[in-house]
C-alpha cells in the first residue's frame, strides 16, 4: 500500500484572503428551503439585502432583489423581515436544478 | 457489584470524579475534553453529585481555582486540552511545589498553529518538568480506573502530589466504548477521604506558598525530587491494591503484549496502543518477531521498568505521537526518555524513533507494517539506519 | 511492501448524513439504534459522530455512523467509514450537492427520509458515475408519523445521552434502513428503540427501488434481507 501523501502547504500556512468571494467555502448546499421573491410585492425596500447575515441577496437597480444561490444556506431571515410578505421559502427538491 | 455502561472516556472519568465525591471543579471549555464539564453539570443539577462547580475565565484561572480550593482542603479537579493547557503553564510548578494533589483531565490536542482537533501528546508532556504525577489511558476502562489510582496515589500523605489523568482527543474522549463502573463500596475502601495534614483554615492558621529566602528554594525542590522518585514504589503498591478491590490487574509502569521471543517490540502510549495490539497480531501471523510495549505512567518515568526488560529485545520502536523540535535524536519526548533511561544499561537494544499519528491521524495497521519492516531492516543492518523517522515524510522503506 | 491482509473485511459500515442542529440527534439515533440492534444480535459494534464536521452550525451537512461486524473490530479508532454499505440521507434536500457515493462499497443502499417516492429522487442522485455501485434506492417519509425531531445536544462531544434513544423521526428512519438493507433484524431495532411504533412503520412503510448495474426499475428481489452478510 502506498505512503500516505500530504498537500503542498504554504509557508506558515499564509494563504491569499479572499475578496470578493470565499470560494473555499460555497455554503449553498447547506440550504433546504430556497428563497423566492414575488416581484409583483416587492417594494425594493432592501431589508432582505442589508439583514442577510450572508450576504447573499443581490439588489439591482434594473433587475431588482435576487439571491446568491451559491452560498445562500437558506435561513430564512430575509423571508421574515420581509414587510410585505414578498419572499417564499420552497422546498429545494421541488426546482429542477 | 459493578454497572456496565457503554459510554465514552470523558463519562467515564466523571463517573470516577463522582465515585470519589470531588468538592470543587473548575471549567472551561476547550474541545475535545469539554465535555466532561457538560455531565458533570448535569449530574450536578440532577442531584446525583454533590460539588461546586465554578466557571473560569480561562484555562490558568481553572488551575487556580481548583489550587485554592485544595489549598482550602477540597478534593478538587479541573481539565483541559491542547492549548488550554499551555495557557496554565504558570500554575503546575506552584501546584505541585505547594503539594496540592488536584487532579486535572487531559483530553490531549494538538498545538496551535493551526488550531486542528485531533490528539497530539505534546501538550501535556509540555508541562513535564513540573512535579506532577501522569500516565495516559488507553481506552475508557483505563481512564476511570487510572482516575482512581491516581487520587489515591496523589493524595496519599507520603505523596501528596497533583496528577493528570490524560487520554487522547477523540479516541478515548469520544468514541463510545464498555466499560464497567465499581460500586460505590469498593472505591470507599479502595480511596479515603482526602484529610491533608495542612489546610487553609482561619481557626488554625497557616501560610501556603509563602515568599521564601533564597536558601530554602533548593531543599524544597530536593523534597519534591524525593517524592517524585518515592511516587515510583507507590504506584506499584496501589496498581496490586487496585487488583485485589476492583480484580483488574495493570502492570504497574509497562504493559508487556506478546512479547515473548519478540526480536523487535513497538514502544508507545494511549490509545493507538489498541490498534497496536491488532496490527502485531497480524505480523506474528506473517512471522515477524514482534511485540508491543505500552507505557503507562510518564512521570515519573520507569526507567528501572524498562532496564529489567529491555535486553530481551533487538530493537525497540519508540513511537511519540507528538513532538519536541530540536531534541537529541530528532523524536519526540518518549525517545529522548527511553534512550536516556537504557544509555548505561548493559546489552541494550538500539533504539530507534518513530513520529507517527500527528494531527490526531489515525495509526493505520499498514504503517505499523511499515515501521516493523523498518526495524526489521535495523536489525539486519545490526545498528540504527534512522535515529528518527516521521513516518509518511522520510520512512527508509 | 509486507503485509496485505483484509482488516474488517466482513463489517457493514452504515453512514448517516443529516443537517446540523435540527436534525443531528436524529441522524445520531439511527446509527445508535442500528449498532444497538447489532450487538444484541451478537455482534460487534460502534457508533460514533463525525468529529471534523462541526455540527453546531444549523444545516451544515454532518455524518453519524455505525459498523456492525459479525468478528471483533480491529480498527476501533477511526475518524469515519472507510467504505459505505447503507447510506442514510435523514433530509431529503441532501440528495443533491453532496458526496454521499464517494467511497461506496458495490451493491451499497442508498435510504432517503423523503415524502417523495424512490423515482422521483432518481434526477439528484448523484455522481452518475458511481450508480453502478447502487443496489437499492428507498425512501421513507418518516415526517409523517408525527414522532417529531428531537431537538437536543445531549450526548455530542463525548458526554452521555441522557434523553430517549430512538424517540422521533430518527427511529422511523432506522426501520426503513434496517429493512432495505437487513443490516439487522426488526425485532433486535424494536427492542433498541423507544418509539417502536415508528420504527415498525418505518419499517412497513419504505418503498424500495432496486438499481441493475446502475439503473432501476430491475426486478424487485423477493426479499430486501438477502441483500445480507458480506
Amino acid at each position: 500500500m502506498p505512503k500516505k501523501s500530504y498537500p503542498e502547504v504554504p509557508f506558515a500556512a499564509i494563504v491569499p484572503c479572499p475578496t470578493v468571494e470565499n470560494d473555499k467555502m460555497v455554503t449553498g448546499n447547506w440550504r433546504s428551503l430556497r428563497p423566492v421573491v414575488d416581484m409583483e410585492a416587492c417594494t425594493s425596500c432592501k431589508t432582505c439585502w442589508l439583514m442577510c447575515p450572508d450576504a447573499s441577496v443581490n439588489f439591482d437597480e434594473a433587475e431588482g432583489i435576487s439571491f446568491n444561490l451559491k452560498y445562500c444556506k437558506g435561513c430564512g431571515i430575509c423571508s421574515s423581515v420581509c414587510p410585505v410578505e414578498a419572499i417564499r421559502r420552497v422546498p429545494e427538491l421541488d426546482f429542477t436544478d | 457489584m459493578t454497572t456496565k455502561k457503554r459510554a465514552t472516556g470523558l463519562t467515564a472519568v466523571c463517573d470516577a470524579w463522582q465515585l470519589v465525591d470531588i468538592d470543587v471543579t473548575a471549567s472551561y471549555p476547550i474541545r475535545p475534553y469539554t465535555a466532561v464539564f457538560a455531565d458533570l453539570a448535569k449530574r450536578i443539577a440532577n442531584g446525583q453529585m454533590k460539588c461546586e462547580m465554578v466557571f473560569a475565565e480561562g484555562e490558568h484561572g481553572q488551575f487556580s481555582i481548583a489550587h485554592g480550593a485544595s489549598m482550602a482542603g477540597a478534593r478538587a479537579t479541573t481539565g483541559s486540552s491542547g492549548v488550554g493547557l499551555t495557557y496554565a503553564a504558570e500554575v503546575y510548578s506552584p501546584i505541585a511545589g505547594g503539594r496540592c494533589p488536584i487532579q486535572v483531565l487531559v483530553g490531549d490536542r494538538t498545538l496551535d498553529p493551526p488550531g486542528d482537533f485531533g490528539s497530539e501528546h505534546t501538550d501535556c508532556l509540555t508541562m513535564r518538568d513540573n512535579g506532577w504525577i501522569f500516565g495516559w489511558a488507553q481506552d475508557a476502562q483505563e481512564a476511570l480506573d487510572n482516575s482512581l489510582m491516581c487520587f489515591r496515589i496523589g493524595e496519599d500523605p507520603d505523596i501528596m502530589l497533583p496528577q493528570i489523568v490524560a487520554m487522547d482527543g477523540y479516541f478515548v474522549t469520544h468514541i463510545t466504548q464498555d466499560y464497567e463502573v465499581p460500586d460505590q463500596d469498593l472505591v470507599d475502601r479502595f480511596l479515603p477521604p482526602f484529610k491533608p495534614k495542612f489546610r487553609l483554615d482561619v481557626n488554625n492558621p497557616v501560610i501556603m506558598g509563602p515568599q521564601i529566602t533564597p536558601e530554602m528554594g533548593p531543599p524544597l525542590e530536593w523534597d519534591r525530587n524525593v517524592v517524585m522518585q518515592r511516587a515510583k514504589g507507590k504506584i506499584v503498591e496501589v496498581t496490586e491494591e487496585f487488583g485485589s478491590v476492583f480484580g483488574r490487574h495493570y502492570a504497574p509502569f509497562v504493559e508487556e503484549y506478546m512479547t515473548e521471543g519478540a526480536e523487535m517490540v513497538f514502544l508507545l502510549q494511549g490509545a493507538h496502543a489498541v490498534t497496536c495490539k491488532s496490527a502485531v497480531k497480524y505480523l506474528r501471523e506473517a512471522g515477524y518477531p514482534v511485540g508491543m510495549l505500552r507505557l503507562r505512567w510518564v512521570r515519573p518515568f520507569p526507567e528501572e521498568a524498562l532496564q529489567a526488560i529491555a535486553a530481551k529485545f533487538k530493537v525497540i520502536g519508540v513511537i511519540d505521537t507528538g513532538t519536541s523540535y530540536g531534541a537529541a535524536g530528532g523524536g519526540g519526548v518518549l525517545l529522548v526518555e527511553t534512550r536516556a533511561s537504557l544509555s548505561e544499561t548493559p546489552d541494550k537494544p538500539i533504539i530507534q524513533g518513530f513520529t507517527s499519528g500527528l494531527g490526531g491521524e489515525v495509526i493505520t495497521h499498514d504503517e505499523f507494517f511499515r515501521m516493523a519492516e523498518m526495524m526489521r531492516k535495523t536489525i539486519e543492518a545490526g545498528q540504527l539506519v534512522q535515529s528518527s523517522t516521521w513516518v509518511n515524510f522520510n520512512d527508509y522503506v | 511492501m509486507t503485509l496485505s491482509v483484509e482488516i474488517d473485511s466482513k463489517m457493514v459500515e452504515i453512514t448517516v448524513w443529516t443537517r446540523g442542529v435540527q436534525l443531528a440527534k436524529e441522524a445520531r439515533d439511527v446509527a445508535t439504534l442500528l449498532a444497538v440492534a447489532g450487538s444484541s444480535e451478537g455482534k460487534y459494534t460502534q457508533s460514533f459522530d463525525n468529529y471534523v464536521d462541526l455540527p453546531d452550525r444549523i444545516g451544515v451537512a454532518c455524518k453519524s455512523y455505525a459498523r456492525i461486524s459479525p468478528e471483533p473490530i480491529q480498527t476501533v479508532y477511526e475518524y469515519e467509514n472507510g467504505h459505505h454499505d447503507v447510506i442514510v440521507l435523514v433530509e431529503e434536500t441532501m440528495i443533491k450537492g453532496h458526496p454521499y457515493l464517494q467511497d461506496a462499497k458495490q451493491d451499497c443502499v442508498v435510504v432517503v427520509n423523503s415524502a417523495r417516492d424512490p423515482e422521483a429522487l432518481l434526477k439528484w442522485f448523484e455522481p452518475k458515475e458511481s450508480l453502478p455501485l447502487v443496489k437499492a434506492l428507498a425512501c421513507i417519509d418518516a415526517n409523517s408519523f408525527g414522532a417529531g425531531v428531537m431537538l437536543t445536544f445531549d450526548g455530542t462531544e463525548g458526554a452521555s445521552d441522557d434523553t430517549k434513544i430512538g424517540a422521533g423521526v430518527g427511529a422511523a428512519v432506522a426501520g426503513a434502513a434496517a429493512k432495505a438493507s437487513g443490516c439487522v433484524t426488526l425485532e433486535s431495532l424494536l427492542a433498541a428503540a423507544d418509539n417502536k411504533k415508528a420504527v415498525q412503520q418505518g419499517w412497513d412503510q419504505v418503498k424500495v427501488l432496486p438499481f441493475c448495474d446502475g439503473k432501476p426499475f430491475c426486478e424487485t428481489p423477493s426479499d430486501p434481507q438477502e441483500l445480507g452478510w458480506r
